[in-house]
C-alpha cells in the first residue's frame, strides 16, 4: 500500500517538475538576489591575503623541516664516523617562563 | 585573525626548543652574510651616485679598495649581528626558525651579543664545532655560554623582555623539553 502511494506522488511530482519552466524559475529566484550586494559582502581581500599567508608559512614549515632533518642526518654521519654510541644531547635547562611556548616540557627530576 | 603559527611539521613541533644543528644555523648564517652583502653593495651604490651628483659632472659607480671593503663589511656584519641577537633575531634565523640564548634560556644581552658578533664575524669557522660537539654548540656558543635553538614560533613581548617576574622556588626543579623520538644524553 505504501510502495503504491509512494509511485504514485512520485509520478505526480515528476509530472509538476515536468510541466514547470525551469528556466523560468531560475531567472525569477536570480533576479531577487541582489548579487552586488552579496559580493560587497564577501572579503575577498581577506580571503586573498589568509590562503596566500597560509601557503607562505606551510612553505617556510616545510623547508625548516628539510633543514631539520638534515641537522639530524649530519649528526647521525659525523657520530658515526667518530664512532660515538650515544647519541646527542639536544637539551636545553630552560629557566622556566624563557621556554618557548612551542616546546613541549617534560620534567625530569 | 590569529596571530598563533600553527607547526604543520610533526617534527617541526617535537623539536622546538632543542638546540638547532649544523646545517640550520650555516644557512642561517649564511643568509644574514648575503643580507649584509646585498645591503653593501646598494649602500656603495647610492653613496657613490650621490656623491657623483653633488661633486662631479658624470655619474659612474666607484669601486672603493679591498681593504676598505673588507672593514665596512665587517662593521656592518658586527652591528646587525649584535642588533640581530640583543633585540630578538636576525632574518637568517628567522627564517630558519632559530633563536640565539643564553644557555639558561634567558635573551642575550648588548654585551654577549657584541662579543659574540665580534668572534663570528672576524672568524667564521667557529660554527664548524657545532658539527661535532656533542651538545651541537659552536666555538662562539662555549665561549660566550649561548645555545641556539628550533624556536618557529614569534616570542611574544614577555618572552622578548626575558624571564617574567613571578617568584620561582629554588627548590623547583629544572625543566627539560625533549622530543619523544631524540633520545637524551644527561652529562
Amino acid at each position: 500500500m505504501a510502495d503504491a502511494a509512494e509511485a504514485v506522488l512520485n509520478r505526480v511530482v515528476v509530472g509538476v517538475v515536468d510541466m514547470l519552466d525551469m528556466q523560468q524559475v531560475i531567472d525569477h529566484v536570480v533576479a531577487r538576489i541582489d548579487l552586488p550586494e552579496v559580493i560587497d559582502e564577501i572579503d575577498l581581500a581577506g580571503i586573498i591575503r589568509e590562503s596566500t599567508a597560509g601557503l607562505g608559512a606551510e612553505t617556510l614549515d616545510a623547508s625548516r623541516a628539510g633543514l631539520m632533518a638534515m641537522d639530524l642526518w649530519s649528526a647521525r654521519l659525523v657520530d658515526r664516523i667518530l664512532r660515538r654510541k650515544e647519541p646527542r644531547d639536544l637539551t636545553v635547562r630552560w629557566n622556566g617562563s624563557a621556554r618557548p611556548e612551542s616546546a613541549k616540557p617534560e620534567v625530569i627530576s | 585573525m590569529s596571530q598563533v603559527h600553527e607547526i604543520r611539521s610533526e617534527r617541526g613541533e617535537q623539536l622546538q626548543g632543542l638546540r638547532a644543528g649544523f646545517v640550520s644555523r650555516a644557512v642561517a648564517s649564511g643568509t644574514d652574510v648575503v643580507l649584509v652583502l646585498c645591503v653593501y653593495v646598494v649602500a656603495v651604490i647610492i653613496v657613490s651616485i650621490a656623491w657623483d651628483l653633488c661633486f662631479s659632472k658624470s655619474i659612474s659607480v666607484a669601486a672603493p679598495p679591498h681593504w676598505l671593503n673588507e672593514l665596512l663589511v665587517w662593521i656592518l656584519l658586527v652591528v646587525y649581528l649584535t642588533a640581530g641577537w640583543s633585540t630578538g633575531r636576525t632574518l637568517g634565523k628567522q627564517m630558519m626558525g632559530l633563536r640565539v640564548v643564553r644557555s639558561d634560556g634567558r635573551p642575550l644581552r648588548f654585551l654577549r651579543a657584541f662579543f659574540r658578533a665580534l668572534l663570528c664575524a672576524t672568524f667564521f669557522p667557529v660554527l664548524l664545532l657545532a658539527l661535532v660537539n656533542r651538545r651541537n654548540r659552536g666555538l662562539e656558543d662555549v665561549a660566550f655560554r649561548t645555545v641556539v635553538t628550533y624556536d618557529w614560533r614569534p616570542r611574544s613581548s614577555k618572552h622578548r623582555l626575558g624571564p617574567s617576574k613571578d617568584p620561582q622556588p629554588m627548590a623547583q626543579p629544572m625543566i627539560e623539553t625533549r622530543p619523544s623520538s631524540v633520545p637524551i644524553v644527561r652529562s
